[in-house]
Protein backbone atom coordinates (compact mmCIF):
# COMPACT_ATOMS: atom_id res chain seq x y z
CA UNK A 1 0.00 0.00 0.00
CA UNK A 2 1.66 3.13 -1.02
CA UNK A 3 1.20 6.54 0.91
CA UNK A 4 2.52 10.20 1.26
CA UNK A 5 3.96 9.81 5.22
CA UNK A 6 3.30 13.03 7.49
CA UNK A 7 4.74 13.39 10.65
CA UNK A 8 4.36 16.41 13.47
CA UNK A 9 3.25 17.00 17.18
CA UNK A 10 0.60 15.22 19.28
CA UNK A 11 -0.37 16.33 22.70
CA UNK A 12 0.25 12.70 23.76
CA UNK A 13 4.02 12.90 22.28
CA UNK A 14 4.29 15.97 24.21
CA UNK A 15 3.05 14.95 27.30
CA UNK A 16 5.01 11.34 27.75
CA UNK A 17 8.05 12.97 26.38
CA UNK A 18 8.34 14.70 29.59
CA UNK A 19 8.23 11.80 31.42
CA UNK A 20 10.39 10.40 29.42
CA UNK A 21 11.59 9.28 26.32
CA UNK A 22 12.26 5.96 27.50
CA UNK A 23 9.12 5.17 29.19
CA UNK A 24 6.33 2.62 28.15
CA UNK A 25 3.72 5.54 27.90
CA UNK A 26 6.04 7.50 25.30
CA UNK A 27 6.78 4.21 22.99
CA UNK A 28 2.70 3.59 22.93
CA UNK A 29 1.94 7.20 21.63
CA UNK A 30 5.11 7.95 19.71
CA UNK A 31 5.31 4.35 17.61
CA UNK A 32 2.16 4.62 16.12
CA UNK A 33 0.79 5.58 12.98
CA UNK A 34 -2.57 7.40 12.28
CA UNK A 35 -4.32 5.96 9.33
CA UNK A 36 -8.18 6.33 7.66
CA UNK A 37 -9.88 3.14 8.03
CA UNK A 38 -10.86 2.32 4.54
CA UNK A 39 -7.13 1.62 4.08
CA UNK A 40 -6.75 -0.29 7.03
CA UNK A 41 -9.59 -1.78 6.09
CA UNK A 42 -8.22 -2.69 3.01
CA UNK A 43 -4.91 -3.76 4.83
CA UNK A 44 -6.78 -6.03 7.06
CA UNK A 45 -5.48 -4.11 10.45
CA UNK A 46 -7.50 -3.62 12.98
CA UNK A 47 -6.85 -0.83 15.27
CA UNK A 48 -3.63 -1.60 17.62
CA UNK A 49 -2.06 -4.04 15.14
CA UNK A 50 1.38 -3.14 13.94
CA UNK A 51 2.50 -2.33 10.58
CA UNK A 52 5.09 -1.94 8.98
CA UNK A 53 6.17 1.48 6.92
CA UNK A 54 8.80 1.14 4.66
CA UNK A 55 10.39 3.85 2.74
CA UNK A 56 13.81 4.57 0.44
CA UNK A 57 15.56 5.17 3.64
CA UNK A 58 14.88 2.65 6.79
CA UNK A 59 11.80 0.75 8.03
CA UNK A 60 10.14 1.03 11.22
CA UNK A 61 7.57 -1.31 13.00
CA UNK A 62 4.68 0.98 14.67
CA UNK A 63 1.02 0.31 15.52
CA UNK A 64 -2.25 1.54 13.65
CA UNK A 65 -4.84 3.91 14.84
CA UNK A 66 -7.95 4.68 12.67
CA UNK A 67 -7.67 8.61 12.29
CA UNK A 68 -9.81 10.91 9.61
CA UNK A 69 -7.32 11.38 7.77
CA UNK A 70 -6.98 10.81 4.01
CA UNK A 71 -6.72 8.06 2.32
CA UNK A 72 -2.94 8.24 0.86
CA UNK A 73 -1.64 9.52 3.97
CA UNK A 74 0.30 8.37 7.02
CA UNK A 75 0.92 10.16 10.24
CA UNK A 76 3.92 9.64 12.58
CA UNK A 77 4.17 11.68 15.52
CA UNK A 78 7.77 13.12 16.16
CA UNK A 79 10.48 10.74 17.41
CA UNK A 80 12.97 7.62 16.88
CA UNK A 81 10.46 5.97 14.85
CA UNK A 82 9.59 8.36 12.39
CA UNK A 83 13.26 9.50 12.13
CA UNK A 84 13.73 5.89 11.04
CA UNK A 85 11.39 6.78 7.62
CA UNK A 86 13.52 9.84 6.79
CA UNK A 87 16.77 10.92 5.05
CA UNK A 88 19.73 13.25 5.41
CA UNK A 89 19.88 15.31 2.59
CA UNK A 90 18.37 18.69 3.36
CA UNK A 91 19.04 20.55 -0.35
CA UNK A 92 21.30 23.13 1.51
CA UNK A 93 19.13 24.22 3.99
CA UNK A 94 19.95 22.38 6.94
CA UNK A 95 16.69 20.73 7.03
CA UNK A 96 15.10 17.02 6.07
CA UNK A 97 12.61 16.14 4.16
CA UNK A 98 10.55 15.30 7.48
CA UNK A 99 6.84 15.78 6.15
CA UNK A 100 5.56 14.36 2.33
CA UNK A 101 8.08 11.19 2.42
CA UNK A 102 6.43 8.58 0.31
CA UNK A 103 6.50 5.35 1.74
CA UNK A 104 4.93 1.68 1.90
CA UNK A 105 2.61 -0.03 4.27
CA UNK A 106 2.21 -3.43 5.04
CA UNK A 107 0.69 -5.51 8.18
CA UNK A 108 3.04 -7.49 9.39
CA UNK A 109 3.37 -10.15 13.08
CA UNK A 110 6.53 -7.84 14.22
CA UNK A 111 6.46 -5.87 17.47
CA UNK A 112 7.26 -2.53 17.98
CA UNK A 113 10.94 -2.39 18.34
CA UNK A 114 12.08 -0.41 21.83
CA UNK A 115 13.90 3.04 22.49
CA UNK A 116 16.68 0.56 23.16
CA UNK A 117 15.96 -2.07 20.33
CA UNK A 118 16.15 0.68 18.06
CA UNK A 119 18.93 2.07 19.50
CA UNK A 120 20.81 -1.43 19.29
CA UNK A 121 20.16 -2.04 15.56
CA UNK A 122 21.36 1.52 14.51
CA UNK A 123 23.96 2.11 16.40
CA UNK A 124 25.68 -1.42 17.20
CA UNK A 125 29.03 -1.72 18.04
CA UNK A 126 29.52 1.46 17.35
CA UNK A 127 29.12 3.35 20.88
CA UNK B 1 4.06 27.97 48.88
CA UNK B 2 2.23 29.43 45.58
CA UNK B 3 4.58 31.04 42.64
CA UNK B 4 2.44 33.16 39.86
CA UNK B 5 3.28 34.35 36.95
CA UNK B 6 5.60 31.73 36.06
CA UNK B 7 6.38 31.44 32.56
CA UNK B 8 6.25 27.96 31.05
CA UNK B 9 9.35 26.53 29.65
CA UNK B 10 7.75 24.37 27.21
CA UNK B 11 6.44 25.59 23.85
CA UNK B 12 7.05 29.14 22.18
CA UNK B 13 4.10 30.08 23.47
CA UNK B 14 5.68 30.91 26.68
CA UNK B 15 2.51 31.89 28.54
CA UNK B 16 3.60 33.67 31.74
CA UNK B 17 0.36 33.07 33.97
CA UNK B 18 1.10 29.83 35.35
CA UNK B 19 0.83 29.15 39.07
CA UNK B 20 2.73 26.86 40.54
CA UNK B 21 1.97 25.13 44.11
CA UNK B 22 5.45 23.75 45.67
CA UNK B 23 5.73 22.19 49.18
CA UNK B 24 8.96 20.86 50.64
CA UNK B 25 10.78 21.84 47.33
CA UNK B 26 8.60 19.44 45.50
CA UNK B 27 5.82 20.94 42.73
CA UNK B 28 2.52 19.47 44.03
CA UNK B 29 -0.06 21.24 41.17
CA UNK B 30 0.14 23.23 38.14
CA UNK B 31 -2.47 25.87 37.31
CA UNK B 32 -3.34 27.33 33.98
CA UNK B 33 -0.34 25.29 31.68
CA UNK B 34 -2.03 22.96 29.25
CA UNK B 35 -1.83 19.44 29.66
CA UNK B 36 1.88 19.30 28.44
CA UNK B 37 3.04 21.97 30.51
CA UNK B 38 1.63 20.41 33.57
CA UNK B 39 3.31 17.61 32.47
CA UNK B 40 6.50 19.23 32.19
CA UNK B 41 6.50 20.82 35.70
CA UNK B 42 5.16 17.85 37.65
CA UNK B 43 7.47 15.48 35.96
CA UNK B 44 11.24 17.44 36.12
CA UNK B 45 12.09 15.06 38.91
CA UNK B 46 11.37 11.79 36.71
CA UNK B 47 13.77 9.90 34.32
CA UNK B 48 16.68 12.28 35.77
CA UNK B 49 20.08 11.72 35.09
CA UNK B 50 21.19 10.70 38.63
CA UNK B 51 24.77 11.77 38.42
CA UNK B 52 27.43 12.39 36.12
CA UNK B 53 28.84 9.75 33.83
CA UNK B 54 31.99 8.90 31.91
CA UNK B 55 31.51 5.49 29.51
CA UNK B 56 27.99 5.16 31.68
CA UNK B 57 30.78 5.15 35.04
CA UNK B 58 29.69 7.54 37.56
CA UNK B 59 32.12 10.28 38.00
CA UNK B 60 31.76 13.47 40.06
CA UNK B 61 30.89 16.72 37.88
CA UNK B 62 34.34 18.35 37.98
CA UNK B 63 35.69 15.07 36.26
CA UNK B 64 32.94 15.16 33.54
CA UNK B 65 33.66 18.55 32.97
CA UNK B 66 37.32 17.79 32.75
CA UNK B 67 37.22 14.77 30.32
CA UNK B 68 34.13 17.12 28.19
CA UNK B 69 36.61 19.91 27.39
CA UNK B 70 39.32 17.18 27.02
CA UNK B 71 37.43 16.01 24.61
CA UNK B 72 36.27 18.95 22.78
CA UNK B 73 40.24 21.04 22.80
CA UNK B 74 41.66 17.72 21.61
CA UNK B 75 38.98 17.53 18.52
CA UNK B 76 39.43 19.33 14.68
CA UNK B 77 35.99 19.70 14.54
CA UNK B 78 33.95 20.16 17.54
CA UNK B 79 30.18 20.48 17.26
CA UNK B 80 27.99 22.30 19.58
CA UNK B 81 24.12 21.73 18.99
CA UNK B 82 20.69 22.39 20.64
CA UNK B 83 20.37 25.46 22.88
CA UNK B 84 16.24 26.22 21.97
CA UNK B 85 15.32 24.45 25.76
CA UNK B 86 17.49 26.69 27.79
CA UNK B 87 17.78 30.35 28.49
CA UNK B 88 19.42 33.23 26.68
CA UNK B 89 22.90 33.30 28.96
CA UNK B 90 23.56 29.83 28.97
CA UNK B 91 23.26 30.11 24.72
CA UNK B 92 25.61 32.88 24.84
CA UNK B 93 28.11 30.99 27.03
CA UNK B 94 27.85 28.20 23.98
CA UNK B 95 28.48 30.58 21.83
CA UNK B 96 31.38 31.70 23.30
CA UNK B 97 33.07 28.38 23.86
CA UNK B 98 32.29 27.37 20.35
CA UNK B 99 34.40 30.31 19.52
CA UNK B 100 37.18 29.34 21.54
CA UNK B 101 37.17 25.99 20.38
CA UNK B 102 36.78 27.01 16.25
CA UNK B 103 33.81 25.12 16.52
CA UNK B 104 30.57 24.54 14.31
CA UNK B 105 27.57 25.46 16.13
CA UNK B 106 23.87 25.04 14.92
CA UNK B 107 20.37 25.76 16.91
CA UNK B 108 17.04 23.12 16.55
CA UNK B 109 16.12 25.64 14.20
CA UNK B 110 17.61 23.96 11.54
CA UNK B 111 15.67 21.24 11.97
CA UNK B 112 12.28 23.39 12.43
CA UNK B 113 11.96 26.77 11.69
CA UNK B 114 15.50 27.22 10.07
CA UNK B 115 13.85 27.12 6.22
CA UNK B 116 11.64 30.05 8.29
CA UNK B 117 15.03 31.98 8.54
CA UNK B 118 16.13 31.49 5.09
CA UNK B 119 13.12 32.57 3.84
CA UNK B 120 12.74 35.95 6.27
CA UNK B 121 16.53 36.47 4.92
CA UNK B 122 14.93 36.34 1.17
CA UNK B 123 11.93 38.55 1.54
CA UNK B 124 12.00 40.29 5.33
CA UNK B 125 8.99 39.34 7.38
CA UNK B 126 5.62 41.81 8.23
CA UNK B 127 5.75 41.08 12.16
CA UNK B 128 3.70 42.05 15.20
CA UNK B 129 3.56 40.89 18.76
CA UNK B 130 1.09 38.57 19.77
CA UNK B 131 -0.52 41.00 22.05
CA UNK B 132 -1.15 42.81 18.69
CA UNK B 133 -3.46 39.82 17.42
CA UNK B 134 -4.73 39.32 20.30
CA UNK B 135 -6.67 42.78 20.86
CA UNK B 136 -6.53 43.73 16.91
CA UNK B 137 -6.87 40.88 14.52
CA UNK B 138 -10.45 39.86 12.46
CA UNK B 139 -9.03 37.24 10.21
CA UNK B 140 -6.86 34.72 11.91
CA UNK B 141 -5.15 32.10 9.64
CA UNK B 142 -3.04 29.15 10.42
CA UNK B 143 -1.30 27.50 7.96
CA UNK B 144 0.24 24.05 8.08
CA UNK B 145 0.42 24.22 12.10
CA UNK B 146 -1.72 22.29 14.71
CA UNK B 147 -2.29 24.40 17.42
CA UNK B 148 -4.24 22.29 19.09
CA UNK B 149 -1.72 19.79 19.60
CA UNK B 150 1.40 21.96 19.53
CA UNK B 151 0.68 25.20 20.87
CA UNK B 152 -2.24 24.00 22.79
CA UNK B 153 -3.04 27.42 24.57
CA UNK B 154 -2.49 30.03 21.77
CA UNK B 155 -6.34 29.65 20.80
CA UNK B 156 -6.98 30.78 24.48
CA UNK B 157 -4.42 33.34 25.15
CA UNK B 158 -3.23 34.99 21.81
CA UNK B 159 -5.74 34.33 18.54
CA UNK B 160 -9.07 33.19 18.75
CA UNK B 161 -11.24 33.12 22.26
CA UNK B 162 -9.16 35.92 24.52
CA UNK B 163 -11.10 38.91 25.41
CA UNK B 164 -9.40 41.93 23.43
CA UNK B 165 -9.31 45.56 23.02
CA UNK B 166 -11.33 45.36 20.18
CA UNK B 167 -11.61 41.86 19.22
CA UNK B 168 -13.45 40.38 22.49
CA UNK B 169 -14.57 36.67 21.51
CA UNK B 170 -14.48 34.64 18.76
CA UNK B 171 -18.09 35.78 16.84
CA UNK B 172 -15.06 38.91 16.24
CA UNK B 173 -12.69 36.85 14.57
CA UNK B 174 -12.82 34.67 11.63
CA UNK B 175 -10.47 31.74 11.77
CA UNK B 176 -9.03 29.89 8.81
CA UNK B 177 -7.20 26.77 8.93
CA UNK B 178 -5.24 25.84 5.63
CA UNK B 179 -3.56 22.25 6.16
CA UNK B 180 -3.11 18.55 4.72
CA UNK B 181 -5.23 16.89 7.14
CA UNK B 182 -7.93 17.79 8.89
CA UNK B 183 -6.48 18.45 12.46
CA UNK B 184 -7.79 19.14 15.81
CA UNK B 185 -7.36 22.75 14.76
CA UNK B 186 -9.11 22.42 11.47
CA UNK B 187 -12.50 21.81 14.04
CA UNK B 188 -12.31 25.01 15.57
CA UNK B 189 -11.86 27.10 12.29
CA UNK B 190 -14.79 28.97 10.60
CA UNK B 191 -13.18 27.52 7.77
CA UNK B 192 -11.00 24.57 6.82
CA UNK B 193 -9.04 24.56 3.55
CA UNK B 194 -7.78 21.25 2.41
CA UNK B 195 -4.07 21.04 0.33
CA UNK B 196 -2.57 18.08 -1.25
CA UNK B 197 0.50 17.62 0.65
CA UNK B 198 3.39 19.72 -1.15
CA UNK B 199 1.32 22.01 -2.62
CA UNK B 200 1.83 24.28 -0.33
CA UNK B 201 4.11 26.82 -2.82
CA UNK B 202 1.76 26.70 -5.86
CA UNK B 203 -1.03 27.47 -3.91
CA UNK B 204 0.44 30.70 -2.21
CA UNK B 205 1.92 31.57 -5.37
CA UNK B 206 -1.33 31.74 -7.12
CA UNK B 207 -3.06 33.61 -4.26
CA UNK B 208 -0.30 36.21 -4.97
CA UNK B 209 -0.81 36.14 -8.44
CA UNK B 210 -4.72 36.42 -8.06
CA UNK B 211 -3.91 39.64 -5.46
CA UNK B 212 -2.14 40.82 -8.56
CA UNK B 213 -4.68 40.01 -10.82
CA UNK B 214 -3.25 36.81 -12.54
CA UNK B 215 -4.56 34.18 -10.75
CA UNK B 216 -6.96 32.46 -13.03
CA UNK B 217 -6.04 29.00 -11.67
CA UNK B 218 -6.23 29.59 -8.17
CA UNK B 219 -9.17 27.35 -6.97
CA UNK B 220 -12.33 28.85 -6.00
CA UNK B 221 -12.30 28.54 -2.03
CA UNK B 222 -8.73 30.28 -2.04
CA UNK B 223 -9.95 33.38 -4.40
CA UNK B 224 -12.40 33.83 -1.62
CA UNK B 225 -9.76 33.30 0.74
CA UNK B 226 -7.47 36.15 -0.91
CA UNK B 227 -10.97 38.40 -0.96
CA UNK B 228 -11.48 38.04 2.56
CA UNK B 229 -7.90 38.73 3.44
CA UNK B 230 -7.49 42.06 1.46
CA UNK B 231 -10.96 43.30 3.47
CA UNK B 232 -10.83 42.16 6.83
CA UNK B 233 -8.57 45.48 9.22
CA UNK B 234 -5.98 43.26 10.85
CA UNK B 235 -5.08 40.12 9.50
CA UNK B 236 -2.75 37.32 10.91
CA UNK B 237 -1.26 34.33 9.13
CA UNK B 238 0.32 32.03 11.70
CA UNK B 239 2.51 29.19 10.04
CA UNK B 240 4.33 25.94 11.07
CA UNK B 241 6.50 22.98 9.86
CA UNK B 242 3.95 22.54 7.36
CA UNK B 243 5.23 24.75 4.89
CA UNK B 244 9.44 24.61 6.49
CA UNK B 245 9.11 20.79 6.14
CA UNK B 246 7.55 20.07 3.33
CA UNK B 247 8.83 19.93 -0.22
CA UNK B 248 9.85 23.64 -1.26
CA UNK B 249 10.72 24.76 2.51
CA UNK B 250 12.27 28.30 2.63
CA UNK B 251 10.64 28.67 -1.05
CA UNK B 252 7.35 27.95 0.83
CA UNK B 253 8.03 30.54 3.47
CA UNK B 254 9.08 32.71 1.15
CA UNK B 255 6.02 32.86 -0.77
CA UNK B 256 3.89 33.43 2.32
CA UNK B 257 6.33 36.44 3.62
CA UNK B 258 5.64 37.83 0.43
CA UNK B 259 1.58 37.67 0.03
CA UNK B 260 1.65 38.78 3.38
CA UNK B 261 3.68 41.69 2.27
CA UNK B 262 1.65 42.50 -1.02
CA UNK B 263 -1.17 42.53 1.48
CA UNK B 264 -0.26 45.36 3.22
CA UNK B 265 -1.25 47.21 0.27
CA UNK B 266 -4.67 46.96 0.63
CA UNK B 267 -4.68 46.42 4.62
CA UNK B 268 -2.77 45.63 7.42
CA UNK B 269 -1.26 42.06 7.80
CA UNK B 270 1.10 40.00 10.03
CA UNK B 271 3.28 36.95 10.08
CA UNK B 272 4.28 35.23 12.76
CA UNK B 273 6.26 31.58 12.63
CA UNK B 274 4.24 29.07 15.62
CA UNK B 275 7.73 28.45 16.84
CA UNK B 276 8.27 25.11 19.04
CA UNK B 277 10.67 24.91 21.46
CA UNK B 278 10.62 27.72 24.15
CA UNK B 279 13.65 29.64 23.76
CA UNK B 280 14.21 28.68 19.80
CA UNK B 281 13.67 32.13 19.14
CA UNK B 282 15.72 33.01 21.88
CA UNK B 283 18.51 30.88 20.25
CA UNK B 284 18.17 32.66 16.66
CA UNK B 285 18.79 35.94 18.53
CA UNK B 286 21.54 35.07 20.81
CA UNK B 287 23.11 33.89 17.93
CA UNK B 288 22.56 36.58 15.72
CA UNK B 289 23.11 39.49 17.78
CA UNK B 290 26.71 38.09 18.56
CA UNK B 291 27.48 36.20 15.79
CA UNK B 292 25.73 38.18 13.42
CA UNK B 293 24.15 34.92 12.15
CA UNK B 294 20.98 33.00 13.54
CA UNK B 295 22.00 29.17 12.84
CA UNK B 296 24.81 27.11 11.12
CA UNK B 297 27.82 28.81 12.32
CA UNK B 298 31.70 27.69 11.91
CA UNK B 299 34.20 29.32 14.10
CA UNK B 300 37.41 27.77 12.62
CA UNK B 301 38.46 30.74 10.54
CA UNK B 302 38.54 32.17 13.91
CA UNK B 303 35.80 34.59 13.07
CA UNK B 304 31.66 33.59 12.65
CA UNK B 305 31.16 32.22 8.79
CA UNK B 306 27.30 30.91 8.62
CA UNK B 307 26.58 28.28 5.51
CA UNK B 308 23.31 26.29 6.26
CA UNK B 309 23.87 23.03 4.65
CA UNK B 310 27.16 22.99 5.34
CA UNK B 311 27.17 24.41 9.21
CA UNK B 312 23.86 23.01 9.82
CA UNK B 313 23.81 19.69 12.23
CA UNK B 314 22.30 17.11 10.15
CA UNK B 315 24.48 17.80 7.19
CA UNK B 316 27.87 17.74 9.72
CA UNK B 317 26.71 14.75 11.22
CA UNK B 318 25.74 13.11 7.59
CA UNK B 319 28.62 13.98 6.37
CA UNK B 320 30.62 12.78 9.44
CA UNK B 321 32.52 15.88 9.63
CA UNK B 322 32.63 16.48 13.11
CA UNK B 323 34.79 14.48 15.09
CA UNK B 324 32.98 15.61 18.68
CA UNK B 325 30.31 16.92 19.43
CA UNK B 326 28.60 18.93 22.94
CA UNK B 327 24.86 18.65 22.76
CA UNK B 328 22.86 20.84 24.98
CA UNK B 329 19.16 20.63 25.86
CA UNK B 330 18.76 18.86 23.13
CA UNK B 331 17.90 15.14 22.06
CA UNK B 332 19.43 14.76 18.32
CA UNK B 333 18.73 11.03 18.84
CA UNK B 334 14.80 11.74 19.23
CA UNK B 335 14.57 14.37 16.36
CA UNK B 336 17.26 13.45 13.67
CA UNK B 337 17.00 10.97 10.46
CA UNK B 338 18.24 7.71 11.77
CA UNK B 339 21.45 7.57 10.12
CA UNK B 340 22.91 10.76 11.31
CA UNK B 341 22.67 8.86 14.72
CA UNK B 342 25.42 6.41 14.13
CA UNK B 343 28.23 9.25 13.53
CA UNK B 344 27.45 10.35 17.00
CA UNK B 345 27.88 7.31 18.33
CA UNK B 346 30.93 6.88 16.57
CA UNK B 347 32.25 10.09 18.04
CA UNK B 348 32.69 11.06 21.45
CA UNK B 349 29.70 13.07 22.61
CA UNK B 350 28.79 15.09 25.37
CA UNK B 351 25.29 15.61 26.55
CA UNK B 352 23.94 18.12 28.60
CA UNK B 353 20.41 17.57 29.58
CA UNK B 354 18.24 17.21 33.21
CA UNK B 355 17.26 14.17 31.82
CA UNK B 356 18.13 10.53 30.41
CA UNK B 357 17.31 10.99 26.59
CA UNK B 358 18.19 9.07 23.62
CA UNK B 359 21.44 10.97 22.80
CA UNK B 360 22.76 10.26 26.66
CA UNK B 361 21.98 6.70 26.10
CA UNK B 362 24.75 6.78 23.17
CA UNK B 363 26.71 9.85 24.67
CA UNK B 364 30.09 8.98 25.62
CA UNK B 365 30.03 12.20 28.66
CA UNK B 366 27.04 12.89 30.29
CA UNK B 367 26.62 16.10 32.79
CA UNK B 368 23.52 16.67 34.85
CA UNK B 369 21.70 20.09 34.49
CA UNK B 370 19.29 22.15 36.35
CA UNK B 371 15.79 22.78 34.48
CA UNK B 372 15.56 25.99 32.91
CA UNK B 373 13.08 28.03 33.94
CA UNK B 374 11.78 25.33 36.96
CA UNK B 375 15.42 24.84 38.54
CA UNK B 376 16.72 27.82 37.43
CA UNK B 377 16.31 31.26 36.07
CA UNK B 378 16.78 33.02 32.87
CA UNK B 379 15.45 34.77 29.58
CA UNK B 380 13.66 33.46 26.94
CA UNK B 381 11.91 35.21 23.95
CA UNK B 382 8.82 34.10 23.03
CA UNK B 383 7.62 33.02 19.02
CA UNK B 384 6.76 36.80 18.71
CA UNK B 385 10.10 38.43 19.90
CA UNK B 386 9.18 39.46 23.26
CA UNK B 387 11.58 38.29 25.64
CA UNK B 388 10.32 37.15 29.46
CA UNK B 389 11.61 36.14 32.53
CA UNK B 390 11.93 32.62 33.40
CA UNK B 391 11.80 31.64 37.01
CA UNK B 392 13.10 28.94 39.31
CA UNK B 393 10.53 27.62 41.36
CA UNK B 394 12.18 24.76 42.93
CA UNK B 395 15.73 24.38 44.28
CA UNK B 396 18.51 21.78 43.34
CA UNK B 397 22.08 20.94 44.09
CA UNK B 398 22.81 20.97 39.98
CA UNK B 399 24.55 23.70 38.08
CA UNK B 400 22.41 25.38 35.57
CA UNK B 401 23.28 25.44 32.21
CA UNK B 402 25.26 28.29 31.62
CA UNK B 403 27.19 27.91 34.97
CA UNK B 404 28.80 24.20 33.48
CA UNK B 405 29.23 26.27 30.49
CA UNK B 406 30.95 28.57 31.74
CA UNK B 407 33.25 26.00 34.06
CA UNK B 408 34.46 24.36 30.52
CA UNK B 409 34.89 28.15 29.13
CA UNK B 410 37.58 28.85 32.24
CA UNK B 411 38.64 25.38 31.64
CA UNK B 412 39.84 25.96 27.87
CA UNK B 413 41.34 28.91 28.81
CA UNK B 414 43.55 27.70 31.41
S1 LIG C 1 0.74 26.46 25.38
FE1 LIG C 1 2.95 26.09 25.47
S2 LIG C 1 3.77 27.69 26.81
FE2 LIG C 1 1.54 27.64 27.12
S3 LIG C 1 1.23 26.28 28.86
FE3 LIG C 1 1.10 24.97 27.03
S4 LIG C 1 3.17 24.21 26.67
FE4 LIG C 1 3.33 25.92 28.10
Amino acid sequence: MKIVLLSGRTTKQGVTAEIGKTSDDYLQNVAVIQLNPTLMEQMGAKDGDTVEVQTAHGSAVVMCHKSDIGENMGFIPYGPWANLLIGTETQGTGMPDSKGVEAELKKTDKNVESVDELLARIVEGRK
Amino acid sequence: MIHEDVVCPFCGCLCDDIAVTTEDNMITDVKNGCAISKSKFMNHHLNLLESALVDNMKVSLDEAVGRAVEILTNADNPLIYGLSSTECEAQRHAIHLAELLGATIDQTASVCHGPTILGTQDAGCVKCTLGEVKNRADLIIYWGCNPAEAHIRHFRRYSVFPEGLFRKSKKEREVVVVDVRNTASARIATTFLQIAPGTDFETISLMRAYLKGKGDALPDEFKNLVERMKRCEFGIMFFGLGLTMSRGKHLNVDAALRLVRDLNEYTKFSITPMRGHYNVAGAGSTMAWITGYPFAVNFSMGYPVSNPGEFSAVDVLARKECDAALIIASDPVANFPAESWKHLADIPTIVMDPKVSLTSRIAKVSIPVATAGIEAEGTAYRMDGIPLRLKKVVDTTRLSDAAVLSRMIEKVRA
